[in-house]
């Protein structure tokens, strides 16, 4: 899985690829917007687009429409936020639009969810010594498949999905079980001990304190 | 209603109501003097025949003779006008009056009963109106051999119809008389009014926010000179909302800028810190991170500094200027200078003939440092910078790239940046010019941007 990363700001795009790198995306940047179009010439193999808007050389809404022409979906990712920027944007053709300053979770997951929408999410994800495939809602664990409860299940896609990052309880909560949920974060905690006995995880699904739940490899 | 609509009204009334009462007066003196006309008339008609009788001589004819002398002499006329009647000695007694002429249809009696009136002072000829039907008259009566009356009609339904005609004249003259005054009226008001209709409906324009109309001045009379004050008004108007619109966009721009350039250290910031705590990172990136953290703490930091020394700046009263000689802060520059100017290899020349300005010697340093650093950063390795002083000039030049005409305008304004990114990388904001110029400008001085594309910039400073 490969990510463009368009920004001029060094640290920005420094630390969206530090991310993306421990959630195991394969990542490029570059600064300039008419040095993009030009690289994309050789090579254009990259799953999904994140863009700044005011670009030296060719600004977003420009590379935008060379993006299109090479099928990369594209998230902008720009200090403006005004309504006539979105709305250029999304008109555009542009998969969604995040402002910053923006939450690195956040990030993750709108990426994740266009990946999903343009099928560009491998069905069956490998993790340590576990294979799990998420069109079947399975996990085979050398090979052995390990019987999960479906919230179980859930759980640990959310957890796999942003390996090495970690993730509140509160917003675990959200993810896996939804908004409408009215449960405790407690929850969550009982469903992590159920993966960590079921999966042998104890010492790579790590309790960060203050924040939540991180799984390592 | 319209104050013309009112006006032409009001003067049409007046003009009706006072042809009308002319009229009337008119028409009243008329009738009278055609009655009178007619009655003298009628008098010499009926005066001739009583002459033409009495001059007869016919005394000694016996009563019959003269009733059928009469009747034949009346005959011989043969004018139906005549009446006669022969009388008793009791003239009003109906009993004794024989008709001796009378081809009309009016009877004796009416005759005997009629009221008449002396004319003319003399009992001899007597007059009276009668009316039958449509038709009117005047009777002329007169004694003739105190036996006799004779009776004198004449038709005056004549007067009663010329009066009309007349009526019907002056009538008519009132009419085309309003109507001419009206439509007058009307051309002149629309030539008065048609001004304050303009300034109506360009009023109307300016309260809906086209502040550039004006009023078309034909006349000099008092409506002209409303417009002309409106038009003063309207110039005032535009210019002040014009100047406040242009603060207003400057300041929203400013805003923009500003926020955008907090935005980016702060997402950088909060992203890092973050990461930091989330993500899973080896010792270099912690590392990394940490020192990412700092340094956009420290472009805050620069960035907060110029703003607040802006914001002084621009809101404080006048600076304190003492006269300094300008080879002091030239040194002082070159000092603040030495690790640009040593890293990018470029050489500082100073040229000055001692001169000494009113200055504020570290506004005006900082002012200099910064056109300085500026030209360091256009130049290309091991060129030079020359900052140099003469007359009332101080100059900076620099053999750089230079800056595109239509660039020019706007370097001065904060947040401006020709090469984002390379100004960014080397940490401005784009402020830098922005604080200078308001130096510049607090030092009563003029700032003069002379540049060529590939052969360098000069900014002259200009005490005024």
């Amino acid at each position: 899985m490969k990510i463009l990363i368009v920004e001029d700001e060094e640290p920005i795009a420094k630390m969206i690829q530090m991310n993306l790198m421990a959630a195991n995306y394969d990542t490029q940047i570059y600064n300039d917007g008419l040095e993009t179009a030009e690289a994309l010439k050789e090579d254009n193999q990259y799953d999904l687009a994140l863009l700044d808007v005011m670009l030296p050389g060719m600004d977003g809404f420009e590379l935008l429409k060379v993006m299109k022409s090479y099928d990369i979906p594209v998230i902008f990712l720009t200090a403006r936020d005004d309504l006539l920027s979105k709305v250029q944007g999304l008109k555009g053709g542009a998969e969604d639009y995040i402002v910053k300053p923006f939450e690195v979770l956040e990030l993750l997951v709108r990426i994740e969810k266009v990946l999903e929408r343009f099928n560009r999410m491998d069905n069956v994800v490998k993790v340590l010594n576990m294979e799990i495939n998420f069109k079947e809602h399975t996990v085979r664990q050398d090979g052995k498949e390990v019987a999960l409860k479906p919230m179980e299940f859930n759980l640990l896609a959310v957890l796999v999905k942003n390996k090495n990052i970690a993730i509140s309880r509160e917003k675990l909560l959200k993810m896996v079980w939804g908004v409408d949920f009215l449960g405790e974060t407690r929850t969550v905690d009982v469903h992590i001990g159920q993966l960590r006995k079921k999966l042998g995880l104890s010492s790579n699904i790590k309790t960060v304190s203050k924040l939540g739940y991180r799984l390592e490899d | 209603m319209k104050i013309r609509t009112k006006i032409i009204w009001i003067s049409c009334i007046a003009v009706f109501a006072a042809s009308i009462i002319g009229d009337v007066i008119i028409m009243i003196l008329a009738k009278n003097s055609f009655m009178e006309e007619a009655l003298v008339q009628a008098f010499h008609n009926s005066y001739e025949i009583v002459a033409d009788i009495v001059s007869q001589d016919n005394l000694n004819m016996s009563q019959d003779t003269l009733d059928k002398y009469y009747e034949y002499y009346f005959k011989s006329k043969g004018d139906d006008y005549n009446i006669c009647l022969r009388v008793g000695e009791n003239v009003n007694s109906e009993m004794n009056c024989i008709e001796i002429f009378n081809h009309t249809i009016i009877d004796k009696k009416i005759l005997l009963d009629l009221q008449f009136k002396n004319y003319d002072n003399t009992e001899i000829i007597q007059y009276s109106y009668l009316d039958i039907g449509e038709e009117h008259y005047v009777i002329f009566k007169s004694m003739i051999e105190s036996q006799y009356l004779y009776y004198r009609i004449e038709n005056i339904s004549y007067v009663q119809s010329k009066s009309e005609i007349l009526t019907v004249c002056l009538f008519v003259i009132t009419l085309v008389l309003t109507a001419f005054t009206s439509s007058i009226m009307f051309l002149v008001l629309k030539r008065v009014f048609k001004p304050l209709q303009e300034l109506n409906e360009t009023t109307k324009q300016m309260a809906k926010g086209l502040y550039n109309k004006r009023i078309n001045i034909i006349s000099h009379d008092e409506v002209g000179q409303l417009g002309e004050s409106f038009n003063k008004m309207a110039e005032a108007v535009e210019i002040r909302t014009h100047s406040l619109e242009e603060s207003e966009k400057k300041k929203t721009l400013f805003m923009g800028n500003l926020t955008h350039e907090l935005k980016t250290p702060m997402t950088a910031i909060s992203g890092y810190a973050q990461t930091l705590l989330s993500t899973k990172l080896s010792k270099e990136q912690q590392e990394e991170s940490l020192i990412y953290i700092y340094e956009q703490c420290g472009r805050l930091e620069r960035l907060s500094k110029k703003m607040i020394k802006l914001l002084e700046l621009d809101n404080g009263e006048g600076i304190e200027l003492i006269d300094t000689p300008i080879a002091d802060i030239f040194e002082a520059v070159k000092k603040s200078c030495t690790a640009v100017l040593r890293e990018k290899e470029v050489a500082l020349e100073l040229q000055h003939n001692d001169e000494i300005f009113p200055m504020d010697s570290d506004l005006m340093t900082d002012a200099l440092i910064n056109l300085t650093e500026n030209a360091v950063k256009a130049s290309k390795t091991g060129d030079k910078v020359i900052l140099k002083s003469y007359g009332s000039f101080i100059e900076v030049q620099d053999f750089g790239q230079g800056i595109p005409d239509d660039e020019i305008d706007k370097i001065l304004e904060p947040f401006y940046m020709i090469d984002k990114s390379r100004s960014r990388k080397s940490g401005g904001a784009g402020l830098g010019l922005a604080l200078t110029a308001l130096i510049v400008k607090k030092h009563n001085m003029t700032l003069t941007v002379k540049s060529e594309i590939g052969k360098g910039t000069k900014m002259i400073l200009q005490f005024v």
